[in-house]
């Protein structure tokens, strides 16, 4: 499988396993995630899509009970849940944007330095500069350049979404985890997001969850499709979407756009 | 039509309990205002107690300072320990069970009566640590009576910030108090507060905490922690018992429940405040 | 390699200033448990528990008070017989007012009304003690004098009246909780059927919110044992064993407050005060627990449905 010419996968997982309590939520999923493409997460929901992302971000552990039972997870080669970098480097590096955006209880501007401004203290006129930087990136400076100093909460839903889309981008992340991050916006903000992450694939990996066949044929390469905690189907994402082998995979992708 | 006059009669007996629960406060704001008004000035205010017997003319101003400042100490050593614990238990206790069964004492704990407190305070502080019948001796007490109720309004108020929002602050690999002192403690902050003011209203309220820790009848002194202080509910206690003037305990009553007032609206105001 | 991996949830990693936090935080809690748990073991302790408890808590409950007797009685029997009348008054008067207000609130009052009565309720909780028993003093007390042609007008009843006002917002929001509960969980369904209002309450409601109503009850049974200030000053305070609703009498609260400041510290008086403080703080706290416990199942069932 792995041949000499190709690059160290981003992630290699392998066998991961994850409970919650006594349920199993993942029962051994296997497969590799390159890096700087796209790579989206599909299936019905609480098939465990949001809990890989948790591992990724080693945030699983603030869901009270749950927990990795089995299986590694390789990044850049090296053991993810034990990296030396530690959690919070971790964290830092592999970002994650959640389903609600949630800006935290200070101004659009603080939100987006919020976690650059911890890992690297700013001096207030660089951290205008950053903010702005970071705005721009994800298309909203225009939109909130005279209120910098207004509170975050005071957006739209879909301006949260990319105030918290820049938050973490300003931490200068490898990879972006996104957990259905348009599944609360109306379909303009969504073409907007979308729009983002064809730009930031140039950059950096993007591992998104979705409900939506039609998005991750849109915006990503690869696919991985969940069922009932393992991977049922994997590859590019157009042989994946439009010859599906499994049946239940068959069935959802013909129901769905067919 | 049996069942009809029972229904009647239900909404009729409903409706007269309303009204009662609508009467009393209504009614017992109304009569200590008005009775109240007559010596309420000013020089009630800004003035001590003076007379014969002693009590009978002047003001209550000791008694104001005194309550104010045994609230103060009490809110000085309850308010950081209550929060203290509070984000102890919400945000670094791991176990479910110690969580529960802590706040289960602290439930229970907070619904002592004030006067067990007093009594604890008496034998242990002013006996046992030879604090006498003091300013701090009685402050200590007050803040225990505060510590369970700012503590279990501050726990809520940690409850009532959604988990995601941890998941969000953490996941940008900040460190736990980063979180604490920025996140959760500023969503949270309007709902502590009016724990705090609920708090300071039952500690400026009580008199059988302080009664044989800090009170008097009449100090003449300042406000020193080493000494007793005269405080609002105490000297209405002691003008009424002792039978010394009914138009001064109209006042000192009116100007509690007043003072009272204005801490619970406040509280008010910010619940609804939270609430938008 | 399986046991590595295993991450308990909780146990993140911590900076250096996580770590002061976390220590400062658990240092708050264990002092401030610690004292509430020393309040407990310090009335046990001083209230000379060891040689001849027994004895003394038996006598605590049954012998008369009579501390200036030669040998001096020290029986506390007159105030649990006080309190039990005092608290059995106002909670027959407040239940049923609490009750009612309870139900107003949650069903029958109009929005504006009910917009009105809720921070009245809450005001009615806010007064505090002292200006009840003053308030009291100036009136049922006045009032009993005439009404009764009593000398005094310091009553058991006009203390247990009184006492029930101090409840009644504790009751009527606890109660009200219940009957909200009940009516969102059946109102639709109940009416959808063409009954009226009392068979819905009487048939469903009641049987649903009864926990709820229990909790409520004990809630005030525990505010009106431990309440001191206004039992002490519309009682009466006198030591005699009350014979009647007009008689005077002295509830436990009030013999504490009016006799521990005057009483030499670790003599047999002191001992037998902390004595029945204990026993009114035990009875409490296990009425406490039964509140938790209930309020539990309410709020289970709540969620279950």
């Amino acid at each position: 499988m792995e041949s000499t010419n190709t690059p160290t996968p981003l992630f290699e997982i392998r066998d991961l396993q994850v409970r919650y309590g006594d349920m199993k939520v993942l029962h051994g999923i296997n497969t590799d995630m390159p890096a700087k493409e796209v790579t989206a997460i599909l299936g019905p929901s609480g098939c465990g899509k949001s809990t890989l992302l948790r591992v990724l971000n080693r945030t699983l552990k603030l869901t009270p009970m749950a927990r990795v039972s089995g299986g590694t997870v390789k990044y850049h080669g090296e053991n993810l849940l034990q990296h030396p970098l530690g959690e919070q480097q971790i964290r830092k590096r592999i970002g994650i944007v959640q389903q609600r955006p949630l800006p935290f209880p200070m101004s659009i501007r603080d939100n987006v330095m919020f976690g650059a401004d911890y890992h690297n203290k700013t001096s207030s006129g660089k951290k205008n500069e950053q903010a702005q930087l970071y705005l721009e990136k994800v298309g909203l400076w225009n939109e909130v350049k005279d209120r910098l100093k207004s509170p975050g909460s005071r957006l739209s839903i879909g301006q949260q979404q990319r105030l918290c889309i820049a938050r973490s981008l300003a931490n200068r992340p490898e990879v972006l985890l996104m957990d259905e991050p348009c599944s609360a916006l109306d379909p303009d903000s969504t073409a907007k997001i979308e729009d983002l992450i064809l730009k930031l694939q140039e950059e950096i990996a993007i591992v998104i969850v979705t409900h939506n066949l039609a998005q991750a044929r849109r915006v990503s390469s690869n696919c991985l499709f969940f069922l009932n905690g393992t991977i049922a189907e994997q590859g590019k994402t157009a042989e994946v979407l439009n010859n599906p082998v499994h049946p239940s995979v068959q069935a959802i992708v013909m129901g769905k756009e067919g | 039509m049996t069942v009809r006059i029972g229904n009647t009669l239900y909404y009729i007996f409903v409706w007269i309990c309303g009204l009662i629960g609508m009467a009393l406060p209504v009614g017992i704001g109304l009569y200590l205002l008005i009775n109240g008004s007559k010596i309420l000035d000013i020089s009630f205010l800004l003035d001590s107690p003076r007379g014969s017997p002693l009590g009978s003319e002047g003001g209550i101003l000791p008694a104001i300072l005194g309550s104010l400042s045994l609230t103060a100490i009490g809110l000085t050593v309850a308010f950081p320990a209550s929060v203290g614990s509070a984000v102890y238990l919400s945000e670094f206790c791991s176990s479910l069970r110690l969580k529960s069964y802590s706040r289960l004492l602290i439930e229970s704990l907070a619904g002592v009566p004030s006067i067990i407190y007093g009594l604890f305070g008496y034998a242990f502080f002013v006996v046992l640590l030879q604090m006498g019948t003091s300013l701090i001796a009685g402050g200590l007490v007050m803040a225990i009576v505060m510590y369970p109720i700012i503590l279990i309004t501050s726990q809520e108020a940690f409850d009532a910030v959604s988990r995601e929002y941890r998941e969000a602050s953490l996941a940008l690999g900040i460190d736990h108090t980063e979180w604490i002192v920025r996140v959760l403690l500023v969503k949270s902050f309007a709902r502590i507060l009016s724990g705090v003011v609920l708090a300071v209203g039952h500690a400026m309220g009580s008199a059988a905490p302080i009664l044989f820790t800090a009170a008097v009848f009449y100090s003449a002194g300042g406000i020193r922690l080493s000494q007793p202080v005269m405080t609002l509910p105490t000297h209405l206690y002691f003008l009424v018992s002792e039978g010394v003037s009914f138009e001064n305990a109209f006042g000192t009553a009116l100007v509690l429940v007043i003072g009272l007032l204005v801490f619970n609206s406040m509280a008010m105001i910010l619940r609804k405040n939270i609430q938008e | 390699m399986q046991g590595q991996q295993d991450h308990p949830s909780g146990h993140d990693s911590q900076s250096s200033r996580d770590r002061i936090v976390r220590f400062l935080c658990l240092l708050a809690l264990i002092s401030g448990v610690g004292i509430l748990i020393l309040t407990i073991v310090y009335l046990f302790i001083e209230s000379g528990i060891g040689k001849g408890f027994l004895l003394r808590a038996l006598h605590c409950f049954t012998g008369e008070w009579r501390p200036l007797a030669t040998p001096p009685q020290l029986g506390m029997a007159h105030a649990w017989v006080s309190t039990a009348m005092i608290t059995g008054i106002a909670l027959a008067i407040s239940l049923p007012i609490g009750f009612g207000i309870g139900l107003f609130t949650s069903e029958i009052a109009p929005p504006f009304v009910r917009r009105i009565l809720t921070p009245a309720l809450e005001l009615l909780a806010g007064i505090p003690a002292v200006v009840y028993g003053f308030f009291g003093a100036v009136t049922l007390v006045k009032w009993f004098e005439v009404g009764f042609q009593l000398s005094s007008g310091e009553t058991i009843l006009g203390a247990g009246i009184v006492l029930s006002v101090m409840m009644l917002p504790f009751v009527a929001s606890t109660s009200g909780e219940a009957f909200r509960a009940a009516f969102q969980e059946y109102r639709e369904s109940v009416l959808a059927l063409g009954v009226d209002q009392i068979t819905m309450f009487r048939r469903v409601i009641l049987i649903r919110a009864f926990p709820g109503l229990i909790a409520a009850a004990v809630l005030g049974l525990a505010r009106g044992l431990g309440e001191t200030l206004a039992v002490l000053m519309l009682s009466g305070n006198t030591t005699a064993f009350p014979d009647s609703l007009l008689s005077r009498g002295q509830p436990i609260t009030a013999l504490l407050a009016t006799e521990i400041g005057e009483t030499a510290v670790n003599s047999e008086k002191y001992h037998m005060l902390f004595t029945g403080a204990l026993f009114l703080m035990l009875l409490v706290l296990m009425l406490n627990l039964a509140i938790s416990i209930l309020k539990k199942r309410v709020y289970r069932g709540l969620y279950a449905s």
